[in-house]
This record gives structure tokens, C-alpha cells and sequence, in this order.
């Protein structure tokens, strides 16, 4: 996933499987539950280019990266 | 069933230890009979737990985005203070072990309130507790199909592996002696609580309370924190592969003052003061 370096956005995560997940990403200090079939917005403040990984904690195979650049 | 296991194994560790350590605690200053404020403590917590995990579920718009944070915050808040506070008790009443048995059993009774146990235990508990309901409830609902059902046994057996680490702790902690158990839990717990405190400084740097500063050191490829052995040291001793500046100068600061605090040699000197309410000699 590919995002603006020095730019806040917003992470809209949807959570289609129906199981909870948890979105969580240690680079960039978000920790946070998607219960099954919800929608949760993330604020993220903006990046300084570079690559930020994330996974999902309750499922840890699903990963996945953010590129700021 | 391995995956899961671990997940429940590592949300449940860190309260399976703070009991064992809160019940080692009450049984080590006499006070079995006050097992209750542990007890209640860890069962708000569980209440707790599942209370803010079917409200996740039921919540939605701004107060699914920002109700579970706002609401973790506070819980970290809290946990730092009562374990700064419990750990700098426990230093006090170390440092007092002399003298016979009964008057320090006594004195530690009356001079720590004992509620601040059931807070200790309940903020322990609740800190992962409502991820971990979730987590089971979605594996429970999915358990129809053979995989589904060794999931959820993972899950489970996990959560049990944790509970039976908290009773070797206090099977075992009931062996060393008093001076030790304060010792060994003091550093772990302000260890714990450091963890605590750079993470609530981190998520306020996240959400834009705090400024941004750059990362200070990046180790992930030795020892990646979203791993397992890296996992565990996050939850126990708070060690991140790529903390900022800011999450690294708080943990340290915390160790550094807290540390200070409760392991300064020799007990505090009682102050000379002057009685209230007399006026000196020389103003009369």
C-alpha cells in the first residue's frame, strides 16, 4: 500500500471475514480491533518516507506494508 | 491450534504473572484472608473485558475509531501509577524487614492499603483482556469444522498454559523469602510498568497529542517485536525493534526516576519539623 510521505491520512480497515482481527502496526504505534464485518478509520499522522509493516495480531500470516514516499 | 495458542498464551501471560504475583504478595505480608481484593480485582477484570468486548462489537463511527483507544490509555495510566505505587511500598517494607514476624505482618497490613491489590490485579486483567474475549469469540463462532474446533482448542489451552504459569509462580514464590520476592518483582514490575509508560507515551506521539520525533534505533531484524520471543519481551519488559526517540527517552526516564525512587540506598530519614501550630521562639 502505497501513501504520501508528509501527509496525515486516514486508514479506513474493513474487516470482511467473520472472524475479529486486530490491526496492528508496532512502526506506527496503532493497536486496534476490528470486530467481523466492521469498519474502523485510523488516523495516521504523516510519515516520513519509508516502509511501515503491519499484521494482523489475531491472525499473524496476514501481513501487510506501507510505503510513505 | 499452535497460532492461537499463542496469541492467548502471550495476551494471557502478562495477567496470569501480575496475579501470581499479587496472590505470592498477600499470602508473603500474612494477608491470606485478603486473597478477596485479588480475586474481586481479576474478576472486574474479566467483567470488564467482556463489557468492552461486546460493546466493540456493537459500537460503530467515531466511537468504534477512537472509544477503545482513549479507553486503553486510561488503563495504562492507571496500571503505571498503582504499580509505581506498589512497587515503591514493597521497597519501603523490604528495606523494614527486621524485627519479628507478626509486627511486620501487622505493619504491612495497616500500612498498605490493600485495595490498591484488587486495582493491581484488575488493570492487569482488563490491559488485554477485552482483545483476548474477542479473539475467542470470533474462533467459538468459527468452531463448526475440525479446523475451526483445534483453533479454538489452541485458544484455550493457551489461556490455561498462562493460568498455570501464574500458580507456578506462586507455588514457587512461596518458597523464596520475602526480602528476595520484593526484590525480584520490584525490578520486574517497574520493568513492566517502563514497557507501560513508553507505549502510552507512543500512542499519544501516534495520535498527534504528543510531537513526532524520528526512530531511534531499528533491530528488527535481529529481534522483530511482532515475533514471539520479540512479542514476549514487548508485553513483559516493553523492548521494541523500532522505537522513536520519543517512546525510548520515556522508557528510560521512567526507569531512571522510578528506579531512583525505589532503590535509593538507605530508608528515607524522618524529617525534623517543628510541631504545627507554635510559634518560634524568636517571632514572639
Amino acid at each position: 500500500m502505497q501513501v504520501k510521505a508528509n501527509a496525515p491520512f486516514v486508514l479506513v480497515i474493513t474487516n470482511k471475514s467473520a472472524k475479529a482481527a486486530e490491526f496492528e502496526s508496532k512502526d506506527l504505534r496503532v493497536e486496534k480491533v476490528v470486530p467481523a464485518g466492521k469498519t474502523v478509520n485510523v488516523r495516521i499522522r504523516a510519515l516520513k518516507p519509508g516502509t511501515y509493516s503491519f499484521l494482523d495480531d489475531f491472525n499473524q500470516q496476514a501481513t501487510g506494508r506501507i510505503v510513505a514516499e | 491450534m499452535g497460532a492461537t495458542f499463542v496469541v492467548t498464551l502471550r495476551e494471557g501471560f502478562e495477567a496470569a504473572l501480575i496475579m501470581g504475583i499479587v496472590y505470592t504478595y498477600l499470602q508473603k505480608i500474612g494477608a491470606e484472608r485478603h486473597y478477596r481484593y485479588a480475586t474481586r480485582g481479576g474478576l472486574l477484570g474479566v467483567l470488564a473485558s467482556v463489557a468492552l468486548g461486546v460493546l466493540v462489537t456493537a459500537l460503530s463511527g467515531p466511537l468504534l475509531d477512537l472509544g477503545p483507544d482513549v479507553i486503553g490509555l486510561a488503563v495504562i495510566l492507571v496500571a503505571v501509577t498503582v504499580l509505581t505505587w506498589h512497587g515503591y511500598w514493597m521497597q519501603q517494607h523490604a528495606r523494614a524487614v527486621k524485627g519479628d514476624v507478626q509486627r511486620r505482618i501487622d505493619e504491612a497490613q495497616a500500612s498498605h492499603r490493600l485495595w490498591i491489590i484488587g486495582v493491581l490485579a484488575f488493570t492487569g486483567v482488563f490491559r488485554e483482556g477485552a482483545e483476548t474475549v474477542l479473539f475467542l469469540w470470533g474462533l467459538l463462532t468459527q468452531a463448526t469444522s475440525p479446523s475451526g474446533w483445534a483453533s479454538a482448542t489452541g485458544a484455550i489451552l493457551g489461556l490455561a498454559m498462562a493460568a498455570t504459569l501464574g500458580w507456578a509462580i506462586f507455588r514457587g514464590g512461596r518458597h523464596i523469602s520475602l526480602q528476595r520476592f520484593f526484590a525480584v518483582t520490584s525490578v520486574f514490575l517497574l520493568l513492566l510498568a517502563a514497557g507501560m509508560f513508553s507505549t502510552g507515551a507512543g500512542r499519544l506521539e501516534a495520535m498527534g497529542v504528543l510531537p513526532q520525533s524520528p526512530m531511534a534505533w531499528d533491530t528488527s531484524l535481529v529481534l522483530d517485536d511482532h515475533g514471539v520471543v520479540g512479542g514476549f519481551l514487548n508485553g513483559l519488559v516493553g523492548y521494541r525493534a523500532r522505537p522513536s526517540w520519543l517512546e525510548a527517552g520515556s522508557y528510560l526516564l521512567y526507569v531512571g526516576v522510578a528506579g531512583a525512587l525505589l532503590f535509593r540506598s538507605g530508608p528515607p530519614k524522618p524529617r525534623a519539623r517543628a510541631p504545627r501550630g507554635q510559634i518560634p521562639a524568636h517571632a514572639a
